[in-house]
């Protein structure tokens, strides 16, 4: 009897473990749909490994307070946008905007969908022609940690199909505890790794020509079909 | 012995469940392509993808801090590569008449820290509430708009920002990230020379399977 109980058991747990891993999908979507925030549609230029590499790329390193009365920019579609956030604390750059300030560019809701609360940021001044005098978050959101209301690291860009790298290692630190991570990490900044092997000069300019014979077999192409597309619209 | 016959029933009863589930199941994990939404009705291309047009609103020649793109023919190519291996047809709208259902655009957005970027539309209203983009793909759509940043691929050869154009194409197209390994022009954690230049078999049944 106590055979059958356990056998039946498993198969129960079986079953329910099974339609558990699609009402988990489910439920994935389900939160898609109530929040502005999601990661997976960019080709990220860099994924970083380590604080200190985020450090690397920060101009400024600061606890941020995002401000309610944020502001949008119109640039071709509704993709960017620019928020303002109070810096409460500089751990990297210049201190005297500390209780100043300061905007950022965003994509993708990563700050302003954090309204009200506190983040540690890595930012990078933003050049570019969306904006002036405004930062963007290093690496688009895998430089923002928010801190929950006891105070303690939060990084769940992988919620919203983002990546995370390293940033498990330092999820649940109390702010204290993380900020002399940081501290550590500004000063042991060390570059992140290149997207693609870095090329002498010589060695670009043999790709470059290497790439270009592609385009020019592309050209080609598009211009027989257009031939071909333009002769059937005659006949 | 009764209610062993009993339970023997009811166990191959469970077994018969247990099969019937993981055969419902096992599509949506045998393939490593993923679909965005929910996993047994994904959401896409709601007018599918055998017809419409496409608009390459950028040129070649583009030059970003003296290094020339060649935007225009690499989306035009990028397109080619999905119209010919997979089931899509989405044609330049120089070439045939019909619905705009991609935009493709190529220039400089500075040090944003993306590469390339899509958003999609469905009525032209960007899919969600319209707050922020690109948004959680919340519906299908009818409309996207796909985005290559000089800025961040000035140190990318013709056929590797060409990729990256392929890549935008696949989720214009319906596909998400592939995350486990497969090769895939999908896969976001591979950089050039590690990543691939052309869809793969993986993708392709992606596109086919989803239409
Ligand atoms: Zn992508």
């Amino acid at each position: 009897m106590k055979n059958i109980v356990s056998t039946l058991f498993i198969v129960a747990l079986i079953i329910t473990s099974l339609s558990a891993c699609g009402n988990e999908k489910q439920s994935q979507a389900q939160q898609k749909k109530e929040r502005n925030v999601y990661y997976g549609n960019f080709m990220l230029d860099t994924h970083y490994k380590s604080l200190e590499e985020l450090a690397y790329d920060a101009d400024l390193v600061a606890e941020i307070e995002v401000n309610a009365n944020n502001h949008n920019i119109s640039y071709i579609d509704p993709t960017f946008k620019t928020i303002e956030v109070k810096i409460n604390n500089v751990l990297k750059g210049d201190s005297k905007i500390k209780s100043q300030a300061i905007r950022i560019l965003e994509i993708a809701s990563t700050v302003s969908e954090n309204a009200n609360k506190k983040n540690i940021v890595f930012l990078d001044k933003y050049e570019g022609p969306l904006a002036d005098d405004v930062y963007v978050i290093v690496g688009v959101y895998q430089g923002m940690f928010k801190l929950d209301e006891a105070n303690q690291v939060v990084y769940d860009a992988d919620k919203y199909e983002g990546v995370k790298h390293f940033q498990a290692s330092v999820e649940g630190l109390d702010k204290q505890s993380f900020e002399h991570r940081v501290q550590e990490a500004i000063k042991n900044a060390s570059p992140p790794q290149p997207n693609i092997p870095q090329l002498s000069e010589a060695e670009k300019k043999l790709a470059e020509e290497e790439g270009h014979k592609m385009y020019l077999e592309d050209k080609k192409r598009l211009e027989e079909m257009k031939k071909k597309s333009v002769e059937e619209k005659q006949k | 012995m009764k209610i062993f016959a009993e339970t023997k029933k009811r166990f191959k009863l469970s077994m018969i469940i247990v099969i019937l589930v993981a055969s419902v199941i096992s599509p949506a994990i045998s393939n490593a392509y993923e679909y965005y939404g929910w996993w047994n009705d994904p959401y896409k291309m709601i007018p599918g993808i055998s017809s419409g047009t496409y608009i390459v609103d950028t040129i070649d020649n583009y030059n970003y801090n003296g290094k020339v793109f060649m935007f225009q023919t690499a989306w035009n190519s990028a397109m080619d590569e999905w119209n010919n291996r997979t089931e899509a047809n989405i044609q330049n709208s120089i070439n045939v008449s019909g619905p705009e259902r991609i935009r493709m655009r190529g220039e400089n957005y500075g040090n944003v820290g993306l590469q390339g970027w899509v958003t999609v539309y469905k009525n032209n209203v960007v899919v969600g509430d319209g707050d922020a983009t690109p948004l959680p793909v919340t519906s299908g759509w009818d409309y996207a708009i796909a985005t290559l940043n000089a800025h961040s691929l000035r140190d990318y050869t013709y056929p590797q920002y060409r990729a990256v154009g392929i890549h935008e194409l696949g989720h214009a197209l319906g596909l998400n990230h592939e995350t486990d390994g497969t090769p895939s022009i999908m896969n976001d954690k591979l950089y050039p020379p590690n990543s691939y230049l052309v869809p793969q078999q993986d993708d392709i049944n992606g596109i086919n399977n989803l239409y």
